[in-house]
């Protein structure tokens, strides 16, 4: 597995594990994942529901500890519980407060998201706000409540505001998560914008075509481990399988052997 | 402080835009004008007849806002994982603390709506209103401030929303009763020595004890408030507070999300 990259990577995953402790026994849902990314890179992170994923992402952004491991963000340590100022997150299943509107939404974004000690005034919020939407197509619906925007407007919103603090890092979760095929497809070309300007990019999919239309490299995680990383033509020749979805079910069907 | 400050301007426009804020505005006017309603069938003073009860229907008032509005926002959040976005961007303990300084704001709104009515109802009745009232709205303002601080505590351990809502009200009962079951014991000659009198004394003290914040007595009969119980009541609220938000915010900081 090609786990480290040639050049310095942005993000540095040692052997990150996790074991959630419970009466009826304890559970590792993630085993010593290692990985790098480097900058400007699309990892999509695939596996089965229950595989690990999810908690992956957790430990990464901080909102879980880890049982063993460590990440380090350009070189530094990324310790459990810290926000994460120069990552931009979008989970699964997101939904922002019905009762602001888009463009209040995204311009509180956009204060948290500025370092601290920075000064700025509402002309100066609304410029960034009316540009963070134009993005994202959704600048005609900024004084729209976000109660009434459908899915797909939703995680458009929900993509505004991961990329509202100019991100170094963006990760998303599941960003097509019950998405009709036009959410899905609007979804996918803004990634696919994201990644032309250069952006780096970690997301979790359990959708194989939209994984192998973004990403320079994929990772597996079944069970809890990391069963596969590096470019889908590699995946693909060593199942010799015609295509991902084929080469996905014999994986998985290996790692249940 | 920006971000507690960003943080606590989006409570307070996400709840002024809740259907249930305004549900419970109408339900306030309603319970201060039966009060209304009462003084005239009553033989009694109108004016202590409206502000007494008038007093009770801004503290229930105040502790539905305590849940629907502080510990029910929390856990909503939570659901909706825009928490997850916001920790991406703030500290834990920041997060609270906007959180809690909004809700703070809007028991305020509802202390300050209740008192004005109360005062011109009872100007309105034929009374003469008493302007110690200014000293109730401070008051109900203390005591749900320090009962939302508990509702944020027990969020931050945890705890369900449900659990956290009765144990509220429990905590909100116990703190009215605690003087008056002590005088009881007193009476029945049930302290078997002043040390152990002093125990359960402190102890009350730890609970909170609401009836530190009870001055309708002398608010009704229009007395002078005493310097030394309303300070030594500003202090306790003070302190208790920093403690609860403290509490909060350390074992917020260490909880797995």
């Amino acid at each position: 597995m090609q786990i480290t990259t040639q050049t310095t990577p942005i993000l540095s995953i040692r052997d990150l594990s996790k074991t959630y402790r419970s009466r009826e026994g304890d559970v590792e849902a993630l085993t010593n994942l290692s990985l790098d990314l480097e900058r400007g890179e699309i990892i999509g992170i695939l596996g089965p529901n229950g595989a690990g994923k999810t908690t992956a992402v957790k430990l990464i952004m901080g909102f879980i500890k880890a049982t063993r491991g460590n990440i380090t963000f350009n070189h530094e340590e990324l310790k459990a519980a810290e926000p994460r100022p120069h990552f931009g997150y979008l989970p699964e299943s997101f939904r922002p407060n019905p009762n602001l509107t888009v463009g209040e939404y995204i311009g509180m974004q956009y204060n948290l998201a500025l370092p601290a000690g920075t000064m700025t005034n509402r002309g100066e919020t609304a410029t960034k706000v009316s540009t963070l939407l134009n993005q994202v197509g959704m600048e005609p619906f900024a004084k729209r409540r976000i109660a009434r925007l459908s899915k797909g407007m939703g995680q458009r919103v929900g993509i505004a505001q991961a990329i509202a603090g100019n991100p170094e890092l963006i990760i998303l979760d599941e960003p097509t998560s019950g998405l009709d095929p036009i959410g899905k497809s609007e979804v996918i070309d803004l990634l696919l914008e994201l990644k032309n300007e250069g952006k780096t990019i970690l997301f979790c999919s359990h959708i194989l075509a939209e994984v192998e239309r973004l990403c320079d490299r994929i990772g597996i995680i079944v069970g809890g481990n990391l069963r596969f990383l590096g470019k889908v033509d590699n995946f693909l020749a060593q199942h010799q399988a015609d295509d991902l979805d084929e080469g996905f079910k014999k994986e998985i069907k290996c790692a249940t052997l | 402080m920006r971000h507690i400050i960003t943080i606590a301007k989006t409570t307070l426009i996400e709840s002024l835009r809740d259907r249930v804020f305004v549900g419970l505005l109408f339900f306030l006017l309603f319970l201060l004008g039966f009060s209304a309603y009462l003084s005239t069938l009553s033989l009694g003073d109108v004016a202590r007849v409206i502000q007494n009860s008038g007093m009770a229907g801004m503290a229930l008032i105040c502790l539905l806002v305590t849940i629907l509005f502080g510990a029910f926002s929390l856990y909503r959040e939570e659901e909706r994982n825009e928490l997850y976005v916001l920790l991406n961007r703030v500290p834990r303990p920041v997060y609270l603390l906007g959180r809690f300084s909004g809700t703070a704001i809007i028991i305020t709104i509802f202390s300050l709506v209740s008192g004005s009515t109360l005062f011109l109802l009872t100007l309105l009745f034929g009374g003469e209103p008493a302007f110690g009232l200014i000293w109730a709205v401070l008051w109900n303002i203390c005591e749900f401030t320090l009962l939302s601080g508990v509702a944020f505590l027990f969020y931050a351990m945890g705890i369900s929303f449900t659990l956290n809502a009765i144990m509220v009200i429990g905590i909100f009962i116990i703190g009215h009763s605690m003087n008056e079951a002590i005088e009881s014991f007193i009476a029945l000659g049930r302290f078997g020595s002043p040390l152990h009198l002093q125990s359960v004394k402190i102890i009350s003290y730890l609970m909170p004890n609401f009836d530190l914040f009870d001055f309708r007595l002398e608010i009704i009969h229009r007395e002078q408030l005493p310097f030394k119980r309303v300070l030594s009541a500003l202090l306790y609220w003070l302190f208790y507070l920093a403690a609860l938000l403290a509490a909060a915010g350390a074992r917020f900081k260490n909880r797995d999300l």
